[in-house]
């Protein structure tokens, strides 16, 4: 649910003002014609059409000769309809880039860097159960689109990936189960920290077993087990997936 | 409390940065280069809740809320308190790669003036301004050895105000793109460059004022002559569509620049940009840089004044009102391109603000100038931070040189790669002294191909 008001009074407001809300119309649209969200376009409709009244007698009021007045109107009509073009190529591109991405590790490595921020090469390689010499194959992999979902910097030694914020965008859009709660405004009851640290003191009682399955899993990344860990977890405890495991966990 | 209601991750950014004296920011940049494991770990945990906001932000056109801004306030009152300021220096990074490129363009226009992304400039002394890295490889980029943030950020760079002193910058917007043509495993750029013509003569009146000689340029004495021939010039190279054209310094009149600004309207759908002759007059000497369709991109001022030394050995400052402004242009393909007139780019402050302090990739210089050697020698100078670089000057400067020649030669394509043959391409002068009288101009041909460059070259004339 979006919350500005956009409508614009034309005899009111100042140039700051209208520049700010056709700009976040605009945006607004966009996001809500991609999300094909039709509740939120009809309320959006019926709260700003009163701007074309406004516009329309604005134009009445101003002494421009007619012809000249009709070739602005057409500028800015041709002018919002192609930033609105672009704009929603641009999300069009970075959703249909995302869906290329052929590596099964695409989600796990998503979800474990929305949650985490930035994360070392071997830290990301064990949340998502791949070798560490295996992960640079996956994040080319990732990479290997026009948009870039992950980045890439180099501090020493060491490698740190971290989501890009298109890709978190994405995210947001298309799997909003994968977003930490942090991210819902509940920062004050830190519910997501919450649910690591608790995952973290269930693994730790559970050290001993997992020890068995012969795979060693860092404890801070319960949130994304390795094939057998999820198998194992599934089991004990009958979560159907991550996300249900970390609902039940929040 | 630091941050105010209604601010932005802009603010924020800057805000951090001005943390910082230069020196400081060298000093962390040196220590964060070996930085071990554990201590980027635990950064990034420390400041987790901090990081979250600015990420989450992006999906709000990076304004923050006031809970977001509460939550801020306190990490800063926190991070005040704290002497070692390395963390800080990595939050700062962190807070970057954090932030998408630059997308504020809608209800904007194609082309247009860009203002600072944070609105606390004036009291952090810092400004934000989107940084689009070109479409060539930077890898090997001194600017990646540079100790200081811009060498880690991605798609913003800060400007100290300090750094830009005694000039001014105002950054355009170019929201588009078509220059390059896009081929297999690369671009390909076609310029042109014109020297236009060796008998413009310059209207210049020699004043005494109270400190030295100068001379003060007021125009053409042949303009009708000049802007037909530039005209004429303008016409062939347009209908070539070539992605760059650029004029010398001081053959433009405004009735050459309506002329070609004409044309460009005729056919919006040729993506050309054109360097137009430099318009002197009124004491000023301007560029226009001219977008597709006609469209001016920006106008900027001749800032150094040329000095001549006359056949006598006199040494004559070129009278000049002086701008501060230096105006840049943000694209998509080619980086951030700086425009200097001619005496500019020798100009050491300007180079240095152009090249070290606002970090531009492709250099375009238009030139009146009886020697080029100068010019040469500057350009190389980009290779270390691979700019990509063109340099045109015109046969009519022969008139100002002391022995009466025109300079050789008579422009300098630079790209940036490491192959020192291929570094610095001269424009072969092929009419021998001989002025072809109808059409002259260098046709260019720049190829990035599998991360390599190649280029090409024809003096294109006919009497």
């Amino acid at each position: 649910m979006y919350k500005e008001k956009y409508a614009i009074n034309f005899f009111k407001a100042d140039q700051e003002e209208m520049r700010r809300k056709t700009q976040g119309l605009s945006r607004i649209l966009v996001e809500f014609i991609v999300k094909a969200a039709f509740g939120e376009l009809e309320k959006i409709q019926q709260e700003c059409k009163q701007m074309r009244y406004s516009a329309q007698g604005y134009l009445e009021e101003s002494n421009v000769p007619p012809e000249e007045k009709s070739t602005l109107v057409n500028i800015g009509y041709v002018n919002a309809l192609l930033d609105v073009e672009q704009m929603y190529l641009q999300k069009l591109t970075i959703q249909n880039e995302m869906q290329q991405i052929k590596t099964r590790y695409k989600n796990a490595i998503l979800a474990s860097l929305v949650k985490r921020g930035t994360m070392l090469h071997k830290d990301l390689a064990c949340a998502i159960g791949v070798s560490v010499s295996g992960l640079t194959a996956v994040i080319k992999q990732m990479n290997a689109t026009s948009v870039p979902t992950i980045r890439v910097e180099e501090v020493s030694k060491y490698k740190l990936y971290s989501i890009t914020p298109a890709a978190y965008q994405y995210v947001m859009r298309c799997m909003p189960g994968l977003l930490p709660e942090i991210e819902t405004r509940n920062r004050e009851k830190e519910v997501y920290f919450d649910y690591v640290m608790a995952a973290r003191s269930i693994k730790q009682n559970r050290k001993t077993e997992m020890a068995e399955w012969g795979r060693e899993c860092r404890v801070d990344y319960v949130m994304a087990p390795n094939k057998e860990g999820k198998k194992y977890l599934e089991e004990q405890t009958g979560f159907g997936s991550i996300v249900e495991f970390s609902k039940k966990l929040a | 409390m630091v941050f105010a209601e209604k601010c932005t991750v802009f603010d924020v950014l800057a805000y951090l940065c001005s943390v910082f004296t230069k020196e400081e920011e060298r000093h962390y940049a040196i220590q964060w280069v070996t930085a071990d494991e554990k201590h980027v770990g635990r950064i990034i945990n420390t400041y987790r809740n901090f990081l979250a906001i600015i990420l989450n932000a992006s999906a709000n056109e990076y304004r923050l809320d006031d809970k977001d801004i509460s939550y801020l306030n306190g990490e800063m009152e926190k991070l005040e308190k704290q002497e070692e300021k390395g963390d800080v220096f990595r939050l700062i990074i962190e807070v970057e790669k954090r932030m998408d490129m630059y997308s504020d363009w809608q209800n904007r226009g194609v082309i247009y003036d860009l203002q600072p992304l944070n609105g606390n400039a004036g009291e952090t002394g810092i400004a934000i301004y989107p940084r689009i890295r070109p479409l060539w490889d930077i890898d090997k980029s001194e600017r990646n050895r540079e100790r200081r943030f811009n060498a880690s950020f991605t798609n913003y760079m800060m400007v100290r105000t300090e750094d830009v002193q005694p000039f001014e910058i105002v950054m355009h917007y170019w929201n588009d793109s078509g220059v390059l043509h896009p081929m297999e495993d690369g671009w390909s750029l076609r310029v042109a460059l014109a020297p236009v013509m060796d008998d413009a003569e310059l209207k210049t009146e020699e004043r005494d004022l109270a400190v030295g000689y100068t001379v003060g340029v007021e125009g053409l004495r042949n303009g009708e002559k000049v802007t037909e021939r530039v005209l004429r010039v303008f016409d062939q190279m347009f209908s070539e569509e070539y992605g760059i054209i650029v004029f010398p310094e001081a053959l433009g009149t405004e009735e050459a620049l309506s002329g070609i600004k004409r044309k460009m309207r005729e056919q919006p759908e040729v993506c050309t940009f054109v360097i137009a002759p430099t318009i002197c007059a009124d004491g000023a000497n301007v560029l226009v840089v001219l977008g597709p369709g006609g469209v001016e991109c920006l106008r900027h001022k001749k800032t150094s004044p040329a000095i001549l030394i006359t056949r006598d050995g006199r040494a004559e400052r070129e009278d000049l009102l002086f701008d501060r402004q230096v105006h840049l242009l943000i694209t998509k393909e080619l980086g951030l391109v700086a425009f200097p007139i001619c005496a500019e780019l020798l100009d050491p402050d300007f180079y240095r603000l152009i090249v070290n302090a606002v970090l531009v990739d492709t250099i375009i210089c238009a030139s009146f100038s009886p020697g080029v050697s100068a010019f040469h020698d500057t350009l190389l100078k980009g290779t270390a931070a691979r700019l990509l670089q063109l340099y045109i000057n015109t046969c009519s400067a022969k008139a100002v040189s002391r022995n009466g020649q025109i300079a050789l030669p008579l422009g300098f394509v630079q790209i940036p790669c490491s192959d020192e043959e291929f570094q610095i391409r001269a424009m072969d002068w092929e009419c021998m002294g001989e002025c072809p009288r109808g059409i002259c101009y260098f046709d260019i041909m720049i190829i990035y191909k599998d991360q390599k460059f190649h280029i090409e070259s024809i003096h294109k004339k006919c009497a």
